[in-house]
């Protein structure tokens, strides 16, 4: 028998991304359908393999709303990490790129240090920070008291959450600051000559000519850092344990916490938990796709 | 009348000049701050003892103790820590960037109705939370006895990385289609073209996918933390580092912060050598197509 064309290279396109079909299905599908059925029973980290799970319905669910404060709180913790990390990293990132987007001596120079925070290890930054926001002689307190400000106790219940931020600013702001760049560098010159020549001041050129044609990569880059800062585990992990008091535990760490802790909270209630940290995230992915489609024009055709 | 338009030039000019130094030692100034902290970590992995890192005002070492780097390296047996996390390296950007290859000269050259869906749904699978699938991960590889092997960080990579085969198809799909056309005119096979024709003119973005699975793998933290919690023979960089803490009753700060340094090295390396595939991954994931 003979396979007509259309037949055989939808097999040949089969056989190329089965790869990713099988990945998909063993540790996307598999996994989330084991998560939904979980998420309704009662089985802890040391119970695994031991015992059955108990099926005790909706009750996970209903303890996350009624009972679990703390749970409540690391969502508002991790909102306000997310949005502060993200907005700001790229306010602060954006100054900088415009800044090295000039003419200037030892511009690439500047680039590569600004970039190096970035690709040092997550765990080997964190024990750094720990060291600069640990004693009351650190280098931070000692460079604050330079420009005349008291010592600040960094990691204290008041400051701990701005603390991680301001760390997770230094280590993310290199690679939004190189997409930006990218960015800048599309910017049509005939645009901001056409201004200059018609007298505008730096602050209109910025307004009416840079933020609208680098509007889509801002987006962008909103979009995927919020995503990713409302996952946010290695950083609080590795400087608070989530602490003081649950004042940096965010929504993915109370989760783990959850999953291995060998009192009566254990895997099925994280399921549960982990079902509705992925909606909250699924519901702001819709939106912010809703507003990209809505109000930002890409150059460039369609996807062919 | 000539002197006066000299006179506005020559200001013009001096105004510029000011305005050039000006952003130049901002930009001094804002590479210096980002720079510190790094550069402090490197000072205090040559201080002679844990709380001169403490002194008020900060001191350079005195005298300079390279014996940290010998010191921790024993302490927490570091050669056998990155010989783990270079098996997990190695496996991972093996795998990833091989199943990569395939699954995205697929979604970029073969031309079927369902294509864009599922092109679409791979896509989705990067805004998939990952603590979702950590858990019932966990309970998965726990019935099958590899909790505290290397299985559950390896084998998930034979599915590909979906940002590995987002960024692939893009560059494949600026390689002419007339190339493959021709190559089958030979008697090429898909295969034949995908190494032959394809692959060849992949070299710069593979480049920036080995920078990115290595970096990825290297620093990775959640994953051994997790799975290797319970072997202590296998774990990696990530999590050996933390034994300091562990094992001494003072943080011996200077002998950790040797350690941090030793396991940057490689990144920074990696950054410096591998600056434009670095840059192009980056800047490629930020343009959407």
């Amino acid at each position: 028998m003979k396979l007509n064309k259309t037949t055989r290279n939808r097999i040949g396109f089969y056989l190329f991304i089965s790869p990713w079909i099988i990945g998909f299905l063993l540790f996307s599908i598999l996994p989330m359908i084991t998560s939904l059925y979980y998420s309704f029973t009662k089985i802890t980290v040391l119970g695994l393999g031991r015992r059955a799970p108990e099926i005790i319905g909706f009750k996970n669910y209903i303890r996350i709303f009624t009972e679990d404060t703390i749970f409540l709180q690391s969502i508002k913790v991790t909102f306000v990490y997310a949005l502060s990390r993200v907005i700001l990293g790229i306010i602060i990132a954006l100054l900088i790129a415009m800044l090295l987007n000039k003419k200037m001596m030892g511009k690439r120079i500047f680039r590569t240090l600004i970039y190096l925070p970035a690709i040092i290890p997550i765990v080997a930054s964190a024990f750094l920070w720990r060291q600069l926001f640990s004693h009351d002689f650190s280098l931070l307190n000692y460079l604050l008291s330079f420009i005349g400000m008291p010592s600040i106790n960094w990691l204290s219940y008041d400051n701990a959450l701005t603390s991680i931020i301001i760390m997770s600013i230094w280590t993310g702001i290199g690679p939004t600051m190189i997409i930006l760049i990218a960015a800048l560098q599309n910017v049509p010159k005939e645009l901001i000559e056409a201004a200059e020549i018609d007298g505008a001041s730096i602050f209109a050129k910025f307004k009416m000519i840079t933020i609208p044609m680098i509007s889509s990569t801002l987006l962008y880059l909103f979009v995927t850092g919020f995503i990713g800062a409302l996952q946010a585990y290695a950083e609080m992990d590795l400087l608070t344990s989530g602490g003081p008091g649950y004042v940096t535990t965010t929504m993915t760490m109370n989760v783990i916490q959850n999953a291995f802790s060998s009192d009566g909270s254990g895997m099925g209630y994280a399921s549960a938990q982990a079902w509705i940290v992925f909606i909250i995230i699924l519901i702001f992915t819709i939106i912010f796709f809703k507003l990209i489609n809505k109000h930002v024009y890409y150059a460039g055709g369609e996807d062919k | 009348m000539i002197t006066d338009l000299q006179l506005s030039k020559q200001r013009r000019k001096r105004k510029e000049m000011i305005y050039k130094s000006m952003r130049f030692f901002t930009a001094l100034g804002i590479a210096l701050i980002t720079i510190i902290p790094f550069l402090w970590m490197v000072i205090s992995s040559l201080q002679p003892n844990s709380s001169s890192l403490f002194y008020s005002p900060p001191r350079f070492p005195n005298p300079i103790r390279f014996q940290n780097y010998i010191d921790a390296i024993k302490e927490i047996k570091m050669f056998s820590l990155i010989w783990n996390t270079l098996i997990l390296v190695f496996a991972n950007m093996f795998l990833s960037i091989g199943a990569s290859i395939f699954v995205a000269y697929g979604f970029a050259r073969f031309r079927i109705k369902e294509r864009n869906i599922l092109f679409f749904i791979l896509l989705s699978t990067m805004m998939l939370p990952w603590v979702v699938t950590l858990v019932p991960s966990y309970i998965i590889f726990n019935k099958i006895g590899w909790i505290g092997t290397r299985w559950p960080l390896i084998l998930p990579a034979i599915g590909g990385n979906a940002f590995f085969i987002f960024l692939l198809r893009q560059y494949i799909m600026g390689i002419p289609v007339s190339l493959d056309e021709a190559a089958t005119i030979d008697g090429c096979n898909r295969l034949g073209i995908l190494f032959k024709i394809i692959l060849p003119q992949c070299k710069p973005i593979i480049a920036t996918l080995i920078v990115f699975s290595f970096t990825g793998t290297w620093s990775d933290y959640v994953g051994p933390r997790i799975y290797l919690a319970s072997s202590p023979q296998l774990q990696t960089l990530s999590i050996g580092l933390q034994y300091f803490q562990s094992t001494n009753s003072v943080m011996p700060w200077h002998l950790l912060m040797a350690a941090c340094v030793i396991f940057a090295i490689p990144m920074v390396v990696v950054m410096f050598s591998a600056q434009n595939a670095l840059a192009r991954g980056i800047v490629t994931s930020g343009i959407k197509e």
